[in-house]
């Protein structure tokens, strides 16, 4: 027999294989109460799960195949007539890829691969790395639909689903502890890139260097102290600035629109900046009044939370901003804000100095001291 | 209770526990009620006009400050209910705590038919958010069952559910401190080791020998000591399969080596199998 005629035979076995497979993907949560997500879709290279014809080399190839031990799968060893499998694919494939049994039995486990084996990888061999079916991006953008919708619908697509391990440079393609099949928690996974000097935008803009901003500054943004850069960007596409997952204001100042801020209003109080005056919803307030309301509430120059707010972190409480931009000179005028046990102050700033206090239980604006 | 003397509540040498897991400064607990906190319970009238109590002596009580217009609110809902029917039977209070000034209609969509089910409690003048000093939704505070505020977790949009269920878990004692961390902050997922590696390789030379391909099984068993040399198993089988081919003195070095390895495996210091070789033969006593 040669190689030619044992690839045809395995190839059409293994294609029957295939075809009885059924292919649901998704991830599958194992709690009592969990969900269970499945998008039903076509597998790129279904039904081909013979060896690479002759001609074409193999970049990885399965051991057993490779050394034309057919019977270590099949019922029979001869390669011209293998026949079927001698055992079910998982408890095949699992009889020697045993670290797959704790990897498949995490919290969070790709049904794809809960599935069957097969659904994505060749027992013979591939072009591809793992022993993939395709390309790993487009075999697993074969089933997830709505991330290639995203990529294909979105102005700028994540770097990361093009480079280095693609979908499973943040994916684990089999099982994870955590949601999403992520291999750590998104921040871990963001700062693995995101923490060097010199990454540019799709536009040659620097990226900020993560790792250094938060070492350098202390006070962190929520999400970013809950390693959950997802709250706010996308992380495989989109077509707002920085995949932001929903509209922020661009500008330092701009007229008072609910709709500018919908990103921070994915978790912020929107009343926060729509009641004049308040006790509870915010304690940037002096007495009752809401200073909020007073700088963002304008019909024109109002101060966007860019004006006094970093969004990823800063050196003072609240991520209130060292210095804003005065003039088109380049020149930072320092913010000057500290916390004070009954509220704050900001000194010598945008204004004179002005001191609130937000223990006190009504109105009554301090003056200032010059 | 007003917020100023909820800080005289708190009872020193509390640690952070919940932030500080992440991150030694970030935003670690309400604004007006640090971790540590002993909670006052209060009454709160529900959408159905029947007052409820925001705590439950004697009971981990988890409370959410949620806006139901917002859609991380209404997943991190959505995610409560599942935990509370996870956790039914159990000690555990649930409540979500709206302000009053919520549409009805949001209120309604939130917890009606087919959405979730979860006691909602209405915040008449958002009182209690301002008492808290909330300053995002949604936002969970669980307590321990001395209504000591003991976690303050505020919303994530990964990992959420699984963040609040090892806080309870923690907080009735099913698990430890280091396993609820794991949790919280999950070690990354290893690569493929070596090790693993090589006991596929090792498999794959337990099947080639069964079947009686010595020379491949060798192969493959020498592939999986290069792998992980520590690997006892793969150095008797080699033992083996190096007997099976007659190549005696071979395979009494690789016994040795499993042997020296580990004195105590059975199979490093079993029986071992005749060998008849064209240099010597005999039988491998250990």
């Amino acid at each position: 027999m040669d190689m030619a005629d044992y690839r045809l035979i395995t190839g059409i076995t293994m294609a029957s294989v295939s075809l009885a497979t059924v292919l649901i993907a998704g991830t599958t949560e194992r709690t009592p109460a969990g969900t269970t997500e499945r998008t039903p879709a076509s597998r790129p290279g279904s039904g081909n799960l013979g060896p690479l014809p002759q001609a074409e080399a193999a970049f990885t190839s399965h051991a057993p195949y490779e050394t034309g031990d057919c019977g270590l799968c099949h019922k029979q060893s001869d390669p011209r007539a293998s026949g079927a499998l001698a055992r079910p694919v998982a408890e095949l494939c699992l009889g020697c890829h045993e670290d797959f049994k704790q990897v498949l039995s995490r919290r969070f486990a790709h049904a794809a691969a809960e599935d069957s084996c097969v659904n994505c990888h060749n027992p013979h061999n591939s072009k591809q790395p793992k022993l993939l079916l395709a390309d790993p991006k487009g075999l697993c953008l074969g089933c997830h639909d709505s991330i290639k919708d995203l990529a294909l619908r979105s102005k700028v697509v994540h770097g990361a689903l093009s480079t280095g391990g693609k979908c499973a440079g943040c994916h684990d393609p089999h099982g994870s502890e955590i949601e999403h099949l992520l291999l750590r928690l998104p921040f871990d996974l963001c700062v693995k890139c995101h923490a060097q000097d010199g990454l540019l935008d799709t536009q040659g803009k620097a990226l900020t260097n993560m790792r250094k901003l938060l070492d350098e500054n202390s006070v962190w943004h929520g999400p970013v102290s809950n390693k959950d850069c997802t709250s706010c960007h996308d992380p495989h596409a989109g077509s707002l600035f920085r995949m932001l997952a929903a509209e922020y204001p661009p500008e330092f100042y701009a007229p008072y629109d609910p709709k500018l801020y919908a990103l921070c209003f994915t978790c912020h109080n929107e009343q926060m900046l729509a009641t004049p005056e308040t006790t509870t919803l915010t304690q940037f307030r002096d007495g009752a009044q809401n200073l909020h309301y007073l700088h963002v509430r304008r019909s024109e120059r109002g101060r966007t939370c860019r004006a006094c707010h970093e969004v990823h972190a800063s050196k003072q409480p609240h991520q209130i901003r060292d210095g804003v931009p005065y003039g088109s000179g380049g020149w930072i005028l320092k913010t000057n804000y500290r916390e004070t046990p009954e509220g704050g102050v900001c000194e010598k700033t945008c204004h004179a100095t002005k001191t609130y206090v937000n223990t006190a239980p009504s109105p009554g604006t301090r003056p200032s001291t010059e | 209770m007003e917020p100023r003397l909820a800080r005289i509540g708190a009872r020193a040498g509390i640690l952070l526990w919940s932030c500080s897991t992440i991150h030694p400064t970030c935003a670690s607990s309400f604004a007006n009620m640090p971790v540590g906190t002993i909670i006052e319970d209060v009454e709160l009238r529900g959408p159905d006009g029947a007052e409820r109590h925001l705590l439950e002596a004697d009971s981990i009580n988890v409370f959410m400050f949620v806006n139901p217009e917002q859609e991380h609110s209404l997943s991190a809902v959505r995610a409560m209910a599942e935990l509370r029917e996870e956790f039914a039977g159990k000690p555990v209070h649930w409540g979500v705590i709206v302000t009053d000034r919520a549409p009805q209609a949001a209120v309604e969509s939130m917890t009606g038919r087919g959405n979730a089910s979860i006691p909602v409690l209405l915040d008449k003048g958002d009182v209690l958010y301002g008492r808290f000093g909330v300053a995002l939704f949604p936002v969970a505070g669980i307590t321990d069952r001395s209504s000591r505020l003991a976690f303050y977790e505020p919303f994530s949009k990964v990992h959420y559910p699984t963040v609040i269920r090892a806080r309870i878990r923690y907080l009735l004692g099913e698990i430890d401190q280091a396993e609820m961390m794991r949790a919280v902050a999950p070690p990354a997922e290893a690569e493929v080791a070596d090790a693993d590696v090589a006991r596929r390789f090792l498999k794959l030379a337990e099947m080639l020998y069964q079947s009686g391909k010595y020379e491949k099984a060798a192969e493959s068993v020498r592939h999986s000591i290069e792998k992980d040399e520590t690997l006892v198993a793969s150095h008797v089988l080699l033992g083996r399969v190096l007997a099976a081919l007659g190549r005696c003195e071979e395979a009494i070095e690789a016994f040795e080596r499993a042997k020296q390895l580990d004195p105590g495996d059975p199979g490093a210091t079993g029986p071992r199998p005749d060998c008849t070789q064209s240099t010597g033969g005999g039988r491998l006593t250990p």
